[in-house]
């Protein structure tokens, strides 16, 4: 099954490509994400996930709020809709 | 409200911990006042030879013990001669009193190990002298050892443990010793263990940097690892491995011409602002070489001399800041290190951090 992953802001969808982390398939495709360590420590990236699940391939230093995922330390385990 | 700012700007201590308190032969027959996590504390050696360390104020009326007098093994208060043995116990009261019961002051288990005299800062009950670092090949005829020094660093400690967990640095603070351009780009790998945190990398084939060239064996490029461990509340283990190049590699055994030096550095909080900074070296080569022992002595307080200018002015930029500041990758380890000893201090027993 292919996943998605959906920029609400942009308003564009594209096929999951298996990649480090959301972050790295957001800038790939051109869409601006906020982001400064990385590495999962410094919250920058915090986004609101609109559908979806995603996994966390890195542990973070503190859990985002429900509803907010850290794009550098995550993928997506369905597809998903960021609000990017 | 970033990470960096949730623990330094809560000025807390873990307490049910082993901090240094000196060298052994920092304290001697005569009373020494000394701070540590902001609570005033006098230290002595006893008629035995023995470390003692009490609470630095009189019950009466607060008077600073260091003040006063060294009677034999006990304390006499400068004021009105109210005097203390060795477990902070009231033992005389002049003037045709009795002994207040009331009048006791705390005393600080105290150990002597690795040529440093060591301080429970929290329950005396918990203190176990088994808690102390253990120093590998301590003791052992192969290894050299160089006894360290110390310095004050007007900042947190906590922004010394950040360097300590903190491999990078090395590329722009230590030009001339620990580092060089090979150290510039190289990521390193972050572990959170139970007791501490460790954050590594390996260099392959470089050049050795200024500090080390002149103690390897062999020749031309070599492979390095840097292993920073910081340890609760604010020990670390900084470890350097230097082989030929080619030969390196944690899943493979150490080259023969192996360089290891195991640097040991304890952080003392003076109090939120000032750290005071002790350490040693242990290395595989040269064991009983002096003048060895005293150049990298020299130099390893040339570097951290290099640090602490950096510590200091880091202290001052955060705490004066007008904008936010970030965090990089390199703050991973850091980070970590910051938030659990954050959690252990909040589990501690509220009594026990009630006067902070």
């Amino acid at each position: 099954m292919t996943l998605t992953v959906a920029f609400r802001k942009s308003g564009r969808t594209v096929a999951w490509a298996a990649t480090d982390s959301l972050l790295t398939f957001a800038e790939e495709n051109g869409v601006e994400a906020p982001s400064s360590c990385g590495a999962g420590v410094c919250g920058t990236c915090a986004t609101a996930l609109l559908a979806g699940e995603v996994s966390y391939v890195e542990d973070p230093l503190y859990m985002p709020d429900p509803g907010v995922v850290l794009l550098c330390c995550t993928t997506p385990k369905t597809s998903v809709i960021l609000d990017l | 409200m970033t990470s960096t700012e949730t623990v330094a700007d809560k000025p807390t201590y873990l307490k049910n911990a082993w901090y240094v308190a000196g060298w052994d032969n920092d304290i001697g027959h005569s009373l020494t006042a000394v701070t540590i996590l902001n609570e005033s504390i006098v230290m002595y050696r006893d008629t035995a030879g023995k470390a003692v360390a009490l609470e630095n104020a009189c019950p009466h009326r607060k008077l600073p013990l260091s003040m006063g007098r060294l009677k034999g093994d006990e304390v006499e208060c400068g004021y009105h001669g109210l005097t203390f043995n060795q477990a902070g116990a009231c033992t005389r009261a002049p003037g045709g009193q009795r002994v207040p019961k009331a009048a006791c002051v705390h005393s600080y288990p105290v150990e002597e190990r690795y040529g440093l005299i060591w301080i429970w800062m929290g329950e005396a009950a918990k203190a176990d002298p088994a808690k102390i670092m253990n120093v590998d090949h301590w003791g052992d005829s192969a290894w050299g050892l160089n006894r360290g020094d110390g310095m004050t660093v007007e900042c947190n400690y906590l922004y010394m443990t950040d360097n300590l967990l903190d491999p990078s640095h090395v590329a722009w603070v230590h030009q001339t010793s620990f580092g060089n351009a090979a150290c510039a780009d190289i990521a390193s790998d972050t572990t959170i263990a139970d007791d501490g945190v460790i954050v590594s990398r390996w260099m392959r084939d470089t050049e050795p940097a200024p500090f080390y060239a002149p103690f390897l064996k062999f020749r031309g490029n070599c492979d390095r690892k840097q292993h920073y461990e910081v340890r609760y509340p604010g020990h670390a283990i900084i470890k350097a491995i230097f082989v030929p190049a080619g030969s390196g590699g944690d899943d493979r055994p150490l080259h023969k011409d192996v360089f290891l030096m195991d640097s040991y550095n304890f952080l003392t909080p003076i109090n939120e602002n000032l750290t005071r900074y002790y350490w040693f070296q242990m290395r595989n080569f040269a064991p009983n070489d002096q003048a060895v022992s005293d150049a990298l002595a020299r130099n390893v307080r040339t570097a951290f001399e290099e640090d602490k200018v950096i510590m200091q002015a880091v202290h001052r930029g955060m705490s004066n800041k007008k904008g936010h500041n970030i965090d990089l990758k390199i703050d991973k380890g850091p980070l970590h290190f910051r938030k659990r000893l954050a959690q252990m201090i909040a589990a501690e027993k509220p009594s026990l951090h009630a006067a902070e």
